[in-house]
């Protein structure tokens, strides 16, 4: 009991230390250029305005998807409704195909209804999707897919990208992980972490399958129907 | 003119150090990686080290560690954006390195208007890096 008690602090420490890390790394970058704005030419007066506000727009996401995580812990999270799992993900690759350029296909869709968020689920999806895009060249497959059974429901996302160690695949879900290679730009890290929080709200989980040098696949699977409260 | 090193991966931080440490009258070098950093620092060629903790290939501190063992003079300004690095950098230095904390300022660092090879930042850098 005392041990999880120390555990759970000390999660929440290494937490906020990632958070304050992840806040002043921007803060640090917009004061810094601000400070010496008077020095630069015009032209690149201008490039510190785009800078500036790129790295404004990168806080409000990371501020606004540190709020989804704590939220994803609340009762109200999800606006629960019956969907049919194809037509779910049928909309996910309508959003997905404007994301990037790359050769989107439903390899498998079964039909059935789902009790879930479609909103969150979708969400997790085209987080999935974004990741698929990030680790992929143009033009290349990536595959949606969803299996309903008689209890469970798995939505999934599979890419020939590079692939994930497997030492690797164990951290991948922790929040502000980035893999080797991957800089602040590409991302705020919480990514997953999201993918992860909205499958546990629904009662299920995120997994990720993957082959280095073949590609990776993430699924989310939730039950069918909303666990008894 | 003063030489100074910068071990820093983030490229928009670099960025403004590069560019608000050369309008100062110094000659900087950025490197992305703990092991760059060594190996240029060995070189004897940098008056001055700023280093962020943060760096991918090794632990900053481990860095700072490695280079006390062949030099204890170069002053090293470190850069961190995590209150847990202060201690791990503190402790290996003992009781004759003196670590301040402040935050990262060109108003404090040098002078507001463009002076070549002002004193006053490489004195500060002395009390915050040398042993």
């Amino acid at each position: 009991m005392l041990d999880r008690l120390q555990a759970s602090f000390a999660d929440q420490r290494h937490f906020l230390d990632d958070v304050g890390h992840e806040l002043r790394t921007p803060l640090t970058i917009v004061r810094g250029h601000l400070e010496l704005l008077e020095e630069g030419t015009p032209q690149e007066r201008e490039r510190t305005r785009d800078l500036v506000l790129d790295e404004l727009d990168r806080m409000t996401r990371l501020v606004n998807e540190l709020l989804t995580l704590a939220q994803s812990a609340r009762p109200d999270f999800l606006r629960r409704t019956d969907i049919d799992a194809g037509e779910l993900l049928g909309r996910v690759q309508e959003k997905a195909v404007v994301l990037a350029d790359r050769d989107w296909r439903i390899s498998a869709a079964s039909t059935g209804p789902v009790n879930c968020d479609p909103q969150r689920i979708t969400q997790a999806l085209l987080q999935l999707a974004a990741n698929a895009v990030r680790h992929t060249e143009p033009g290349k497959l990536i595959e949606l897919g969803c299996r309903v059974d008689a209890d469970s429901a798995r939505f999934w996302v599979r890419d020939q990208g590079s692939g994930i160690e497997p030492a690797e695949r164990e951290r991948i879900f922790q929040r502000f992980y980035r893999s080797a290679g991957q800089s602040r730009s590409s991302g705020s890290g919480l990514g997953l972490s999201i993918v992860a929080a909205i499958a546990a709200a629904h009662g299920g989980r995120a997994e990720v399958e993957s082959e280095p040098g073949f590609g990776s696949t993430f699924s989310v699977v939730i039950p069918r129907m909303a666990p008894a409260a | 003119v003063k030489r100074i090193l910068i071990a820093e991966d983030e490229p928009r931080i670099a960025s403004f150090l590069e560019k608000g440490l050369r309008a100062r009258g110094y000659a900087t070098t950025t490197c992305e990686t703990g092991t760059d950093a060594l190996e240029l620092a060995g070189t004897g060629e940098f008056d001055l080290l700023v280093l962020d903790l943060g760096l991918p290939d090794r632990d900053g501190s481990h860095v700072l560690r490695e280079l006390r063992q062949h030099d204890r003079r170069m002053p090293v300004i470190i850069l961190t954006a995590r209150d847990s690095e202060h201690d791990t950098v503190h402790r290996p230095r003992g009781r004759r390195g003196r670590l301040r904390h402040q935050t990262v300022s060109f108003r404090r660092v040098g002078c507001a208007h463009p002076r070549p090879a002002a004193r006053r930042p490489s004195a500060r850098a002395d009390r915050i890096g040398r042993r």
